[in-house]
């Protein structure tokens, strides 16, 4: 009885205030699909980055005459060794000796230009350290520390690129974010406006429940339910609204980028597994919402 | 008990003392603004005495919590003098409304709305609608409303008060069948003919102090 009765209270409720209903199913949406979005280009952002990691390595050579004095790098290099890893801002220190430079100089080469190899001796190349930084971002500073270490030739990594790569990222990031928070503010505003006309429009009925003893669960749940219903549809556009940004537009745009394995893909799959988050943030905001709203206002 | 509100700073209610008796039919007269309402209210436990005590069908209102104020109040029907009718519902879903919302059962539902509609004399419209009904319908339907889940007290805030004489006459017949079921009934009223015809008792507040308590009562004179 409570189920058919709050069902049809429910349903009438949504066909009276219909224009209303369409109101909020179409914030929420644009709210939601703004905050999947967001969150979309955090997971794609730091999926990415993982690509990139190898351009903020510090390539650090070692002088010829130390790398061949002191290949097992205990002496000398040994110390230059010390130096790097005592180094603030430096996370690892990885060390190979001339003759596994010279097998990676002539596996890197032997096929582009063997001639190159050819006339390379072994001892040609001297030993070198591959340090990894701990914050990226401060590679200046480590390059400056690094400055006054002797008997080495530091090549810094491409920090800065990736850099600027990524603060493109979280701009576009925080910008989804920020929409995302302003619509759903007004979703929030235009869910209470809605609740409050929807109780004005059916005060009499309100009022009858209220004398006649209804709990105040029966005299809420239909205007609550209301506001859910609007928000999971609208939820649920919004996903159907990120299937389609992705299928009509994103997979052209990043169609290049994709192919050059430089950003992560965006996948249909990605973009299922927010759905549930979606739904239940639309439904979670607007129950609360709903309901705050009739305590506040609606008399008991 | 005692109520004043913030705005007034005369109380709306001053050290009234009355005791209506279970079964018993009641007036409750007095001009606009003498604090009828007020009462009314106070009974409904949509508001609380500033002090003293207020005992309705066995329950202390001024010590009763928020969450059990539903429960008594299925105890409790109403009718106003402006019907409060649903438009969109047919008269007998108006009256299956009050029990609905209360989660009686369907079987209940289907059992007691007829019964209660030919008590008012009205099974015939049960499908209609308010607007189709007249003004005298359309109290009789508030009425089988409010007694449809037989309350022990039936409140009735100027029943007749859009009625013409006539249809008064058959709302108040029906009030005291009502009665007669064992529900008490306390009823304000401006209608001067209907109090002095039913010589029931009748309580009168002037500024809110109750300055005459009458058994079989009628309007008085000069007011």
């Amino acid at each position: 009885m409570a189920v058919t009765f709050i069902a049809s209270e429910v349903w009438q409720g949504l066909r009276r205030n219909l224009s209303m209903t369409l109101a909020m199913i179409i914030t929420t949406a644009v709210a939601l699909a703004m905050l999947g979005a967001g969150v979309l280009v955090v997971m794609t952002a730091s999926a990415s980055q993982a690509k990139y990691d190898y351009l903020n390595e510090f390539r650090v050579y070692v002088d010829r005459s130390i790398s061949l004095e002191d290949p097992d790098c205990t002496s000398a290099c040994g110390r230059i060794r010390a130096e790097l890893e005592a180094t603030d801002g430096v996370a690892s220190v990885e060390y190979k000796n001339p003759r596994q430079t010279y097998d990676e100089f002539v596996e890197l080469f032997s096929s582009t230009d063997p001639v190159l190899v050819e006339s390379t001796s072994p001892d040609a190349l001297g030993s070198r350290f591959t340090l990894t930084l701990v914050d990226p971002t401060r590679a200046e500073s480590v390059a400056q520390a690094l400055a006054d270490v002797e008997g080495i030739e530091i090549v810094q990594g491409q920090g800065e690129l990736v850099e600027r790569v990524f603060s493109v990222l979280d701009g576009v990031r925080n910008a989804a974010f920020t929409i995302a928070v302003v619509q759903l503010l007004a979703t929030v505003l235009l869910i209470a406006n809605m609740t409050q006309i929807a109780a004005f429009t059916r005060r009499t009925a309100v009022g009858i429940m209220r004398l006649v003893g209804a709990s105040r669960w029966y005299t809420d749940l239909p205007f609550i339910l209301e506001a859910v219903i609007a928000a999971v549809v609208g939820a649920l556009l919004a996903v159907g609204g990120l299937l389609a940004a992705k299928g009509v537009f994103l997979d052209r745009v990043l169609a290049e980028a994709y192919r050059a394995n430089l950003v992560e893909r965006i996948t249909t799959a990605d973009i299922l597994l927010l759905a549930p988050v979606l739904v239940a943030a639309g439904a979670v905001v607007s129950a609360l919402t709903a309901w705050a709203t009739l305590r506040i206002t609606v008399r008991h | 008990m005692t109520k004043s509100y913030a705005s007034s700073t005369r109380p709306a209610l001053s050290d009234v003392c009355v005791e209506i008796a279970k079964g018993e039919f009641a007036f409750l007269i007095g001009a606009s603004g003498s604090g009828k309402s007020t009462f009314l209210r106070l009974l409904l436990r949509e508001d609380t005495p500033d002090s003293g005590t207020l005992v309705v069908a066995g329950h202390d209102l001024t010590r009763m919590k928020s969450s059990s104020v539903p429960a008594f109040r299925r105890t409790l029907g109403c009718v106003f003098q402006d019907f409060r009718l649903l438009e969109g519902k047919t008269v007998a879903e108006n009256v299956a409304f009050a029990l609905q919302v209360i989660g009686k059962s369907r079987r209940t539902i289907d059992k007691v709305v007829p019964e209660t509609l030919e008590m008012v004399g009205l099974a015939r419209e049960a499908d209609r609608r308010p607007h189709e009904l007249s003004g005298g319908e359309q109290q009789r339907v508030a009425i089988a409303r409010a007694f449809v889940n037989r309350p022990l007290l039936l409140l009735a805030d100027e029943p007749t008060g859009n009625l013409d004489p006539e249809t008064s006459e058959d709302i108040m017949l029906l009030l005291d069948r009502i009665n007669r079921t064992g529900t008490t009934v306390l009823m304000a009223t401006h209608d001067r003919h209907i109090v002095d015809r039913s010589r029931r008792r009748v309580v009168e507040l002037v500024d809110g102090k109750v300055v005459r308590d009458d058994d079989r009562g009628t309007y008085g004179v000069d007011r």
